[in-house]
């Protein structure tokens, strides 16, 4: 296996784990800081702060849409019977996954 | 750009409060994720964060054109006092009191014209952004910064003829504007020149150069430095 295939392996383990709640609990978090920055810079229009607020605060903005994004499409591979706030595929591609993991052990 | 008005600020204002408030209701209930759950994630996470993005972003830029925003270094403390004291006579000062110019009467004569003036214009302030807080600026005392400050390159007198058109019969009424209007075309004199109509902000010019204005010298300032 080459250096990019295990990376991309990694990325796929990594987001089959993650909690498509958690993930959107965390993108709301980044987006309320996002949301906080841009009225700062309106409230107390200060040089630095307005750079900030039209440069990281929008980054920060599309970190948390990303991240709502990613959440969506884990949400949609994994299908209706896989709870949101669980980890993980859903119950078919588990079944499916626990052979592939098991062909791949051999 | 300018003059979009402040109800961008509360446009901006209200939809983020209207995000926040779904985020927070999603953070703190935890409600099922269900369809609406979700419908309502889309709007506190997509719409109104982008409505809060788009009219803060053209806020900010407008704030950015206002003569308190020129003012809040200490570098243009002088400028910016000279601008609004209701006495002075440069310029600057009167330029100031014409409600046309408004509380925008650093970028109504500053802005480059064009089709691009106004992202030109923008990225020149950036540069100022850099030198103030990378290069030196915010550290010097206002003695200093009088010495050390210029324009950053000759004031072009486009920016004046774009009120002060050069084809009326007033102006060209005037001997002077006749035998000057090839170098005024081409920058070679300034308008605000000492001798001619002064310059824009003498205190910055020195005890020499306020003197030269104030006697009517009819040295042409090449440098065209307003």
């Amino acid at each position: 296996m080459s250096f990019l295939e295990g990376l991309r392996a990694g990325a796929i383990r990594r987001i089959q784990r993650l909690s498509v709640l958690r993930l959107i609990r965390f993108s709301c978090w980044v987006a309320l800081v996002g949301l906080a920055v841009m009225c700062a810079s309106i409230l107390y229009p200060a040089p630095l702060l307005i750079i900030f607020a039209m440069s990281v605060g929008q980054v920060i903005g599309v970190v948390a849409v990303l991240c709502y994004v990613l959440s969506v499409v884990g949400d949609i591979v994994r299908g209706a019977d896989h709870p949101p706030d669980e980890p993980g595929p859903a119950r078919k591609f588990r079944a499916a996954g626990s052979d592939d993991s098991a062909s791949d052990s051999t | 750009m300018p003059h979009a008005g402040p109800w961008l600020g509360y446009v901006a204002l209200a939809s983020a409060a209207i995000a926040a408030a779904i985020l927070l209701h999603f953070l703190l209930r935890k409600p099922a994720l269900d369809l609406r759950a979700k419908l309502m994630l889309l709007l506190g996470l997509g719409v109104f964060p982008a409505i809060c993005a788009a009219t803060s972003t053209v806020a900010g830029m407008e704030q950015t054109t206002h003569r308190e925003f020129c003012g809040s270094c200490h570098t243009m403390d002088d400028h910016f006092g000279n601008a609004t004291d209701p006495n002075a006579q440069s310029l600057a000062a009167r330029h100031t009191r014409n409600p046309f110019f408004g509380e925008e009467s650093c970028y109504v004569c500053h802005a480059d014209y064009g089709m691009f003036g106004y992202a030109l214009t923008k990225l020149g302030g950036m540069k100022h952004v850099y030198y103030y807080y990378l290069g030196g600026y915010r550290e010097m005392s206002k003695e200093e910064t009088k010495r050390s400050v210029h324009i950053a390159k000759p004031y072009d007198n486009l920016n004046c003829r774009q009120c002060h058109t050069t084809t009326a019969r007033v102006w060209r009424s005037l001997p002077d504007h006749l035998a000057m209007e090839d170098q005024l075309a081409h920058n070679r004199v300034s308008c605000a020149s000492p001798g001619c109509h002064g310059y824009a902000h003498p205190f910055s010019k020195g005890p020499d150069a306020l003197g030269a204005a104030a006697h009517g010298s009819a040295a042409p300032a090449a440098s065209g430095a307003p």
